[in-house]
């Protein structure tokens, strides 16, 4: 197989995958400027700190481009989503490595969350508010919120990701959500 | 609440890295992990220097060679000039008394020397040593080719010693008035008696009846510029054997 040098022939994920199996610095570079981007807001969503977000993403990054040989190419945002699952899985290794704390909500918080979510006030947020209000979110909340906003995984799934119960997942979710609406309230009534 | 949250998703991730982080330097980034992926690539940056840096290193040595080596060979020059330079007593050519000891066979040839006839005179190898000269007689004299000078004559008269090696010669100033010579009086270094040229021919195994191997024993242990050259008198053995022969 031909594997060709300009980047801009690697419109192709099967060809781009193959030739960073063959660690072709070109196909590397590519999927890089393809990638990086998402995968950076990504990193932002979990970590918060920009800087540590940055030294996430090229941790994984290396650590794809050093396992792409494992990686089989089954169809187009198959690539993509491999991506996302290494980085995510390297997100929540540095939070483990921060000891990682979940703390329980109790039953005046769940009464507050139900009467918040009928309220509409995400209209006039742009994305650059919202990434900051969920990099304000404590790191418990903000990692299980984005694993089942962000990654669709179930309380099951988070639970057993991060060695925790069911219903600890399902209340940092919760409370996430909770702080989520106050601080969007507070955003809306400063821009009124 | 479902809303919110996919909202919430739709908006950043449809956001682009420009907006949500203006100041990411993606090209910088990308240099890291690059760097990372690559570690050979410092090293191939240094192999364009690696051929100057062994060319300088290599020059560096060869300095170092020639200002040590020349170092070296006028230090061992100076110590063969000094020993040149510092003769035990001035020389003198003739006339002088000579007592030249057998070259082998008698267990002490100079200690069994006898006083030989004025004016004859034997071969080399087969001349024996002077009795000590006494002030009240006169030594006897071999004539020489050249002339002496006044100053010379003027010297205490020398015993020209060279013992039955063949490679050690040696200038023994004689005592006044008792016409022996002693440990005190003569002062005499083991090197001075050396001839450095020919060590190597002098012979380490006795002879029978020979204090042969006790002398070249102690000459090469003595020898200059060597470990134990301290500028020392002869040790008693050789002094004992210088002496024994002189008389």
């Amino acid at each position: 197989m031909n594997i060709p040098l300009n980047p801009i022939k690697y419109e192709d994920e099967f060809e781009l995958v193959a030739a960073c199996k063959q660690q072709v610095a070109v196909a590397q570079n590519a999927l890089y400027r393809r990638y990086s981007g998402p995968l950076m807001i990504l990193c932002l969503r979990y970590i918060g700190n920009a800087e540590e977000a940055k030294e996430v993403l090229m941790d994984a990054l290396v650590a794809a481009f050093r396992s792409i040989e494992r990686f089989e190419y089954i169809g187009p945002g198959s690539l993509q989503a491999w991506l996302r699952r290494l980085t995510v899985n390297q997100c929540l290794m540095l939070l483990r490595k921060r000891k990682l704390q979940f703390t329980e909500l109790g039953m005046q918080h769940e009464e507050q969350a139900a009467d918040a979510g009928k309220d509409n006030i995400i209209a006039a947020l742009s994305a650059k508010e919202m990434m900051h209000m969920v990099q304000a979110l404590p790191p418990g909340y903000r990692t299980v919120f984005n694993l089942y906003v962000f990654e669709e995984m179930s309380h099951k799934e988070i639970a057993e990701l991060l060695g925790i119960s069911e219903g600890t997942a399902k209340s940092q979710l919760h409370k996430a959500r909770l702080q989520l609406q106050k601080q969007m309230k507070q955003s809306q009534s400063v821009g009124l | 609440m479902k809303e919110l949250e996919q909202s919430i998703r739709k908006h950043i991730e449809e956001a682009g890295l420009a907006e949500l982080l203006p100041g990411f330097d993606t090209e910088a980034a990308w240099q890291e992990i690059d760097a990372r992926l690559r570690p050979r690539s410092k090293r191939l940056q240094l192999r364009p220097v690696l051929p100057y840096a062994a060319i300088l290193l290599a020059g560096l040595c060869t300095a170092c060679l020639l200002y040590v080596l020349p170092g070296r060979q006028k230090q061992e020059k100076l110590t063969a000039m000094r020993s040149v330079r510092r003769p035990s007593a001035p020389l003198l050519k003739s006339p002088v008394p000579i007592a030249i000891p057998v070259p082998d066979s008698s267990p002490t040839p100079l200690m069994a020397a006898k006083p030989r006839k004025q004016g004859s005179r034997q071969p080399l190898g087969q001349q024996e040593a002077l009795p000590s000269p006494d002030p009240a007689t006169p030594l006897p004299v071999l004539q020489g080719d050249e002339p002496v000078s006044p100053l010379v004559l003027q010297q205490p008269p020398l015993r020209k010693v060279r013992h039955y090696l063949d490679e050690a010669e040696a200038e023994v100033p004689e005592a006044e008035h008792t016409g022996r010579v002693t440990a005190a009086q003569v002062p005499v270094r083991v090197k001075h008696f050396l001839d450095i040229d020919n060590e190597n021919r002098g012979r380490m195994q006795p002879e029978p009846g020979s204090t042969a191997p006790m002398l070249s024993f102690r000459f090469k242990l003595n020898k200059p510029g060597k470990a134990g050259d301290n500028e020392r008198p002869a040790t008693p053995p050789i002094r004992a054997f210088i002496y024994s022969s002189i008389k």
